[in-house]
């Protein structure tokens, strides 16, 4: 299975020699001590929570998921212009080239590194989770839709150009309307995403219930941390079930 | 120069007369696609000079020659998450300004005449269908009604029927050259298939390497000429 037509090794081959030496360099640097683990804290956050503790993160809650789905509307009207910008073929070279070098740059700094830098910028609070997270969405989301876009197949582009339609049309429909049901699906897959970095940003003391995590964990609030996770599954959980309908409906 | 002529001079001369319904054949590899999008401008001629509805093809009439100029391609090329209706209008596309363009808004005089495309392929009853979901010869049919909506003057073919299966190629072949006629289009067309060539078109244009080696009425293409064009590897 690793050999290729001519006897010379696959990309599969390769792959597996370097997860193989991967492994064999980081494991060695991996500390275990079971002597430190206390597994009591961890049975707990897992035990059936109680709901009492709901109201002492609701609101946080609701702003975590708030600062998600913002953040990624606001990406997704950026990162769409943006994207046929970055895409080859689709812009001239002096356009796509650069476009596609500060998506790169910007996505190569965390969510959380860009809320410690945004918090000291507009102050700490639930505006620099948002910054954040709308810088690091449209980052990502103008990728891979201009990949979206520049693999889309070319006969109806040509068919398009062939029927005199121009450039702006060609783009528009024939490209656009193909990568419709992967954009969908990348938007709402980061989404989910979103709503799991917004679950932490609250750590650096960028809005949503990141705060009360670290509070919980403080306090050993176990139980609270539990419904949290609770909170937090079933709303990703939910979304998945959204995104299965929606892209059922979009996809051809 | 007639003024609805299509005249290609490389190594080769092809005049197409309006209204003409002309076959080109030849073993692949001999330059039949070639021609054929060097009419629209799809491939740009190296050699020589294509002039099209009077004129010299020239870039900057590329846009202007392609909206008369409707093309049926081997893939049928649709854009299979539109509907039926909405590849349709794609042939207005060309013809209209930006709200077409980026919002799909098109005159109530587009869509009815989309509409009347429609219903004379035969797919009324899939109108609102995603193009995705039909069949080889139906996606084939919504690609001709595509490509009426231009009132072209001339329709190109690129083996539009080598991808479906004789007896729905025959079908498709027929409502090609019907519907061309009613509209008033002359057909150029790539064909692999001598029988079809000399059922569908008036003319054949026979291709070896590049050159024409054959050009008269299609009941002079005989099975001498046939096993000429075919018989040695050119």
């Amino acid at each position: 299975m690793f050999a290729g037509r001519a006897g010379r090794p696959t990309g599969g081959f390769w792959a597996a020699i370097g997860v193989a030496a991967a492994l064999l360099i980081t494991l060695p640097t991996l500390r275990v001590d079971p002597a430190r683990w206390t597994l009591g804290g961890l049975a707990q956050v897992f035990a059936l929570p109680s709901l009492g503790g709901m109201d002492a993160f609701g609101a946080r809650f609701l702003e975590t998921l708030e600062m998600a789905a913002a953040a990624t509307a606001i990406s997704f009207v950026i990162s769409l212009p943006l994207s046929f910008a970055a895409a080859a073929g689709l812009s001239p070279g002096w356009l796509s080239a650069p476009t596609k070098l500060v998506l790169a740059a910007l996505r190569s700094i965390p969510d959380l590194v860009w809320a410690l830098i945004l918090a000291s910028a507009v102050g700490v609070g639930q505006l620099a989770g948002l910054a954040a997270l709308v810088i690091t969405t449209l980052a990502f989301l103008a990728k891979v839709f201009a990949e979206s876009l520049e693999t889309v197949p070319g006969g109806p582009i040509e068919a398009l150009r062939a029927a005199g339609a121009g450039p702006t049309a060609v783009r528009r429909v024939a490209v656009l309307e193909q990568a419709k049901p992967d954009i969908a699906g990348l938007t709402l897959y980061h989404l989910d995403a979103n709503i799991r970095a917004a679950s932490i940003l609250g750590l650096v003391g960028a809005g949503g219930i990141g705060f009360e995590l670290k509070l919980a964990m403080d306090h050993l609030r176990y139980d609270l941390l539990g419904l949290m996770i609770l909170a937090i599954w079933l709303a990703v959980a939910a979304l998945d079930q959204v995104s299965r309908f929606v892209r059922r409906r979009i996809g051809a | 120069m007639f003024p609805n002529g299509v005249r290609a001079v490389g190594n080769l001369n092809l005049l197409v007369q309006p209204g003409e319904r002309i076959a080109i054949l030849g073993p692949s590899g001999a330059g039949k696609s070639t021609l054929l999008r060097m009419v629209n401008g799809l491939e740009p001629a190296t050699e020589g000079v294509v002039e099209v509805l009077g004129q010299t093809l020239t870039k900057s009439r590329h846009r202007e020659v392609r909206r008369q100029v409707g093309m049926v391609f081997q893939q049928f090329h649709l854009i299979p998450q539109l509907t039926v209706l909405q590849n349709v209008l794609c042939g207005r596309l060309g013809h209209r300004g930006l709200a077409a363009s980026l919002l799909m808004w098109f005159p109530k005089e587009d869509i009815r005449m989309a509409e009347r495309a429609i219903e004379r392929v035969g797919l009324s009853d899939r109108i609102h269908q995603k193009a995705g979901r039909l069949s080889g010869g139906q996606m084939q049919r919504v690609a001709i009604a595509r490509a009426l909506v231009q009132q072209p003057r001339l329709i190109l073919a690129d083996e539009p029927v080598a991808s479906l299966d004789p007896k729905i190629g025959r079908d498709v072949m027929r409502l090609l050259r019907e519907s061309a006629d009613e509209a008033g289009a002359a057909i150029l067309m790539n064909l692999h298939q001598v029988e079809l060539a000399r059922e569908f078109a008036d003319r054949i244009v026979a291709m070896k390497s590049g050159e024409k080696v054959f050009d008269g009425p299609a009941a002079d293409f005989g099975g001498e000429q046939e096993a000429q064009l075919y018989g040695e590897s050119g």
